[in-house]
């Protein structure tokens, strides 16, 4: 994926710096893939683009806690990307809409759109793509518990709420289905064990 | 495993779907035990890299990433202002709406300023640093004199005089300069002490400590989160705090369900530091993030206004 670019480490580096060549490259590098999440989340553009750049944002505000032996920088950015927006859920009150099949075909043009750099797009499709396997291989159950967390930042009580489940149910799904995730992305090499 | 270890909850939390007992729970024990911690991270890790990808690709306009640049200017601007705080510098960093904002609608270069210039290495306030500024000259501080030509005896000619008024001069700067480190010395530790001795009355017994980090620390900031497990009150101590103007105060902020919330003012005291107690109506326990602003000191708004000089996740 980097072949010949800075390494993820040396971008954060630069970033801790202050180079603003190296947030430039930090956005270039991960701005479509937290800007997926935020869309996927907050289900409109508008304020998906404030999401993004409050991600950056913070993550140069923030860049000395990053610690890479916690964990990858994309991840990491994620993880604020997520957090950004479950607030913007609570806040609003509502929960998000998934973007319906006129949506996912405007999505995928402007995707194609701004597919600038063939490596990295190269990387990330193949990211999502064993992404997809490894949760494919979640009974449907399982992966129904661990979406409306994820994405829709429901609590385990609101989701057995949501789902007409005990919550002892959710919870057990939610722990079988972490374990089971971390299972076979560690298979994949996508995470370590 | 799970006997000790709560790891039966550690993807709930690393989610935070987790209900308030289990959650208080999980908090309680990471903050005690580094295994449970490395494992939350890491499940934390995996979930944001499965299901942050598992979602239809999508790109911003080019526009956002010409925003964010210009708000990334704007900020490393006003930080830049702070560092040889006044008046006028405090108030910029605190208004950056009255920031001049960079033409990016005008097609002009982002960052045609250096984005964050090279600035003095962080110290503690009223640690002077020993500024040795390339001028060119002969610095004012200990250095090996040149070889003193040698006169005959009883020579006491003009060169004599003045390389003994150059030694002169250097052994005063030595005996400045080694007071200036004695000092610097004395004060790191008188700090120390002073810290020791606040953990001691308010914090007896076990106490995690988070390092508040920002872009404040590379203006010599530095400073911690101090807490009890389980407690619910808390001590934000800070170092190297610049003096504000009387009309910005600097502001301690709790992030909690979110939503921000004031957690009280710290006002520097003569040395730089500043603190502020979290009493317990603060429930900092519950808190996911502590961060510190500078906000107008006769009207505190309800949320932060300005940009967070530092912050630490809880």
């Amino acid at each position: 994926m980097q072949d010949g670019e800075a390494s993820d480490e040396r971008i954060m580096e630069g970033v801790r710096r202050g180079d603003s060549q190296a947030i430039a490259t930090l956005y270039d590098r991960y701005g479509g893939v937290i800007f997926s999440l935020g869309l996927r989340m907050l289900g409109d553009r508008e304020a998906t683009e404030e999401l993004v750049q409050e991600v950056f944002l913070r993550a140069w505000r923030q860049a000395a806690t990053y610690q890479p032996n916690l964990g990858r920088l994309s991840t990491w950015l994620l993880g604020i990307a997520r957090n950004l927006a479950v607030d913007e859920l609570r806040r609003r009150g509502a929960r998000p809409r998934r973007a319906d099949g006129e949506g996912d075909e405007l999505l995928a043009r402007i995707a194609s759109a701004n597919e600038d750099d063939p490596a990295e797009q190269l990387s990330i499709t193949t990211r999502r793509q064993e992404v997809a396997r490894a949760l494919a291989v979640l009974p449907q159950a399982q992966r129904q518990v661990m979406e409306l967390a994820y994405y829709s930042g429901l609590t385990q009580s609101e989701i057995a709420a949501r789902l007409g489940d005990p919550l002892g149910t959710v919870k057990t799904r939610m722990r079988l289905a972490t374990q089971k995730l971390r299972d076979l992305l560690h298979e994949m090499g996508q995470v370590p064990g | 495993m799970s006997e000790h270890h709560c790891v039966e909850l550690l993807g709930g939390y690393a989610l935070g779907s987790l209900e308030e007992a289990d959650h208080e729970r999980v908090v309680s024990h990471v903050r005690i035990c580094a295994w449970c911690r490395t494992e939350a991270e890491q499940i934390a890790d995996c979930l944001h890299g499965a299901f942050g990808y598992h979602v239809p690709p999508a790109m911003p306009g080019s526009h956002v990433r010409d925003r964010l640049l210009a708000r990334l200017a704007e900020e490393a601007a006003a930080l830049d202002a702070m560092a040889v705080p006044s008046d006028a510098t405090i108030a910029a960093v605190a208004t950056p709406a009255e920031v001049s904002t960079p033409a990016h609608d005008q097609g002009s270069p982002l960052f045609a300023a250096p984005f964050a210039p090279s600035r003095p290495e962080p110290r503690l306030a009223g640690a002077a640093p020993v500024e040795r500024p390339d001028t060119g000259r002969t610095p004012p501080w200990p250095h090996v004199p040149s070889p003193v030509p040698v006169h005959g005896p009883g020579s006491r000619g003009p060169r004599t005089v003045r390389a003994r008024w150059l030694a002169s001069i250097s052994l005063l700067a030595a005996v400045l300069v080694l007071g200036l480190g004695v000092g610097l010395v004395n004060m790191h530790r008188q700090l120390d002490n002073q810290r020791a001795h606040l953990l001691g009355d308010a914090f007896t017994g076990a106490h995690a400590a988070m390092v508040l980090a920002g872009p404040a620390v590379k203006h010599g900031m530095s400073g911690e989160v101090i807490m009890r497990p389980g407690e619910s009150t808390g001590l934000v101590i800070v170092a190297g705090v610049p003096k504000s103007s009387g009309k910005m105060t600097y502001t301690c902020w709790l992030h909690q369900s979110g939503h921000w919330m004031p957690g009280g003012s710290l006002r520097p005291d003569a040395s730089g530091i500043a603190m502020v107690v979290l009493g317990k109506s603060m429930n900092v326990h519950k808190a996911d993030e502590v961060a510190i602003t500078m906000e107008p000191a006769n009207r505190t708004p309800s949320v932060p206004s300005t940009p967070m000089l530092l912050s630490a996740s809880l």
